[in-house]
């Protein structure tokens, strides 16, 4: 386990990482299994700079826990952006001020794996769509006891799972011709669902 | 990339074909074959055969088949696409039985409202209203949706589909055939622009033309689960849209060039839900795996040194990976004193931004006072707004203009002993968007394709929009400016035995 005080490089060797509280400044790429831990008060600051999280690796385990993400700025899945097929545990963490000016998911954009998010938040992050979670392509995403203050997008053949979240903007889902998202809510509520009319996603509400 | 669409369109193509008038026996030969799915690649890592693509195409064709707009066999409420007939003006009728209504022109795009027995309720944007009527459903075609009017959010923009005629196969494709048109897709054209610079085999192989029938079957690749690739098989005709009144494509096209990106984006357009939704911006990395069947993989400009990135570029080419990139959607103007007044104001004077595309970006003026007496203000606009207005303690009232007359403008005024001791020592900062380096033409919010490495120092890039070409820029110019960057190896294709 390695300990990174602000300042100091992440190491991209490290099983275990442990973020000091403080701004991080900089972003991260995943390319292996890795536990990613942030002490109370821990940032990561992408500075507006591309992503601040980005994961694409095949076949890892990635958790992050207790950490900020914020200030990413890059096409789609500013603050965080997975595109492999790993599983991605994140719990406690914050997404930030985000900015995909160029598509969605400035908040999270996930094309690939499987993804959960628990008692996380989601604020201030701004796209063209989707501001807070875009989950498209085949990708398996859930969220628990999360709040999404913006924008949330079920596209392509993704599959959403909402439980106990609340959806403070906009929830729409939207296929293609070939394949539609499923989404299922579960005692989540949303201010404004969206389905669409031409090729409208799978929707499963439980109380 | 959301980017932006293109500004200044060239206009005049050769004349359309006539289109012919549909028959019902046309109608049951073509049938619904539009789009199919296949089983195809697992992996994104094996060779593609183009015989699988093909294996297909002429399903159902036989005897008897006519060129022919493409149909559909089941028409419902909600369906957009084009109203084709003969080439002359369509009649809709007031009522499902009859009744003198509006004409409107062959090729017009609708929207289909209801649907009674061989007759369907259609929407129709006609000059600057939409007009309902009836009309016999056979001539409806099956086309994207159009994009909306910028300046009516409740009209398509006013293009109506015309028919090109003849083989639009690409042949040794190349990105500089690529020419993006009036709707804000560049992460596609730059994706589509990547892939044939690389690869120009999968651009071809990816395209059949259907002869007999007229139409186009265009593949794409999806990733299922675990990642896993499927190809997908859309068939589209040979009716674009274009302006009115002339014969250029309103989207992808231009004259001179190759209207393959044309028949690829409406093809794609068609999978996605309409021309307005491709239009919203995407990924371009996700739209180079969706044209070779392989995994595009991102890498983070700010990540970058400034000695890796030629080096990068370089293996990356020789590899014969497709390379996309996007720029950021703004940028920082230098700090100015424009402003001029006294006492507490008000104070005014504009900002200039070094381009006349350039804007600002709302919510981003902050002005302070370089010798610290005056407040800081700060705008509150968004996008969207023709104005911001200037808010903080100490200021009275403030505003921001946001419009093309008076983008730029300032006014300010503080409370009652507030203000600066002389104009000149307000400092405005801002960020702008519209074109980021006027000296490389770096346009913002926009994707690029990478075309080469210059004299083993400078990068070379290529505007999908076919013109406005940036200068070859330097490594730091490029993590300055550049946000996003994907390559994607497309698979080598198998040859056709």
């Amino acid at each position: 386990m390695k300990r990174v005080l602000p300042g100091e490089p992440i190491p991209a060797d490290a099983d275990e990482v442990v973020l000091a509280p403080g701004v991080h400044h900089g972003s991260l790429e995943i390319e292996r299994s890795l536990v990613l831990r942030g002490e109370p008060g821990a940032i990561l600051d992408g500075g507006a700079r591309g992503w601040t999280v980005l994961i694409q690796a095949d076949e890892a385990t990635v958790r992050i826990e207790g950490l900020t993400l914020r200030n990413g700025h890059a096409e789609a899945g500013a603050n965080l952006y997975v595109n492999g097929w790993s599983e991605v545990e994140l719990v406690d963490c914050r997404f930030e001020d985000g900015r995909a000016p160029g598509g969605g998911g400035a908040g999270a954009w996930i094309a690939a794996g499987r993804v959960s998010f628990r008692d996380c938040s989601f604020s201030g992050n701004r796209a063209r769509w989707g501001g807070d979670l875009v989950a498209t392509g085949a990708a398996e995403v859930s969220a628990e006891g999360t709040r999404f203050a913006g924008d949330v997008a079920a596209r392509e053949g993704a599959l959403l799972s909402l439980s106990h979240c609340r959806v403070e903007g906009r929830l729409d889902l939207r296929g293609t011709t070939t394949r539609a998202p499923e989404v299922s809510l579960r005692a989540t509520e949303v201010a404004a669902l969206v389905n669409d009319r031409d090729l409208p996603g799978t929707l499963t509400i439980q109380d | 990339m959301l980017g932006l669409a293109q500004r200044e369109k060239p206009t005049s193509r050769g004349a359309p074909t006539p289109t012919p008038t549909p028959s019902a026996s046309s109608l049951d030969e073509v049938g619904n074959a539009a789009l199919t799915q296949e089983a195809g690649l697992s992996g994104g890592s094996q060779g593609i055969s183009d015989a699988e693509a093909s294996s297909w195409l002429h399903e159902g064709d036989g005897p008897g088949v006519h060129k022919a707009p493409l149909r559909v066999s089941s028409l419902k409420k909600g369906m957009k696409g084009a109203l084709v007939g003969s080439g002359d003006p369509i009649t809709l009728s007031a009522t499902a039985s009859g009744g003198q209504g509006e004409s409107v022109d062959d090729g017009s795009a609708c929207l289909v409202l209801a649907v009674s027995g061989d007759r369907a309720k259609v929407r129709v944007r006609k000059g600057e209203k939409n007009v309902d009527g009836w009309v016999d459903r056979a001539l409806f075609s099956d086309n994207p949706g159009l994009t909306r009017d910028e300046d009516d959010k409740k009209l398509m923009d006013d293009y109506v589909f015309q028919k090109f005629d003849g083989d639009l196969s690409p042949v040794n494709p190349t990105g500089k055939d690529t020419a993006q048109g009036a709707v804000g897709n560049c992460f596609l054209i730059a994706a589509m622009a990547a892939v044939a610079n690389a690869s120009p085999s999968t651009i071809q192989q990816a395209i059949t033309y259907n002869k007999e029938k007229g139409t186009y079957t265009v593949r794409f690749f999806e990733e299922g689960r675990g990642g896993s690739r499927k190809a997908v098989h859309v068939e589209v005709d040979e009716y674009l849209p274009v302006e009115r009144g002339t014969a250029d494509p309103a989207y992808a096209g231009d004259p001179g060039v190759p209207l393959w990106p044309a028949i690829m984006e409406k093809a794609y357009a068609k999978w996605k839900g309409g021309y307005d939704v491709i239009g919203e911006g995407g990924d371009g990395g996700a739209a180079m795996a969706e044209l070779t069947g392989a995994r595009s993989i991102a890498r983070n400009p700010a990540a970058m040194r400034e000695s890796e990135v030629i080096p990068y570029f370089e293996k990356a080419t020789q590899d014969g990976k497709a390379i996309y990139a996007g720029v950021y959607d703004g940028k920082g103007a230098a700090t100015s004193s424009p402003l001029s007044g006294s006492a507490d104001g008000p104070y005014t004077g504009r900002v200039s931004h070094g381009h006349k595309w350039n804007e600002i970006i709302p919510g981003s003026v902050r002005i302070t006072d370089s010798a610290g007496k005056a407040p800081a203000a700060r705008d509150r606009g968004k996008e969207g707004d023709t104005e911001g207005k200037l808010e903080g303690s100490g200021v009275k009232s403030g505003t921001v203009g946001y419009k093309e007359s008076d983008n730029g403008s300032i006014e300010l005024a503080y409370t009652k002993g507030r203000g600066p001791a002389e104009g000149g020592d307000l400092q405005v900062d801002f960020r702008y968007q519209g074109v980021l380096n006027a000296d490389k033409l770096l346009i913002g919010n926009h994707a690029y394709a990478f075309e080469g490495v210059v004299d083993g120092t400078l990068l070379q890039f290529y505007n999908p929009w076919g013109s406005y070409q940036p200068k070859p820029i330097t490594p730091a110019e490029f993590l300055e400016y550049f946000d996003s960057l994907a390559v994607n190896q497309a698979p080598k294709a198998k040859t056709r035995s």
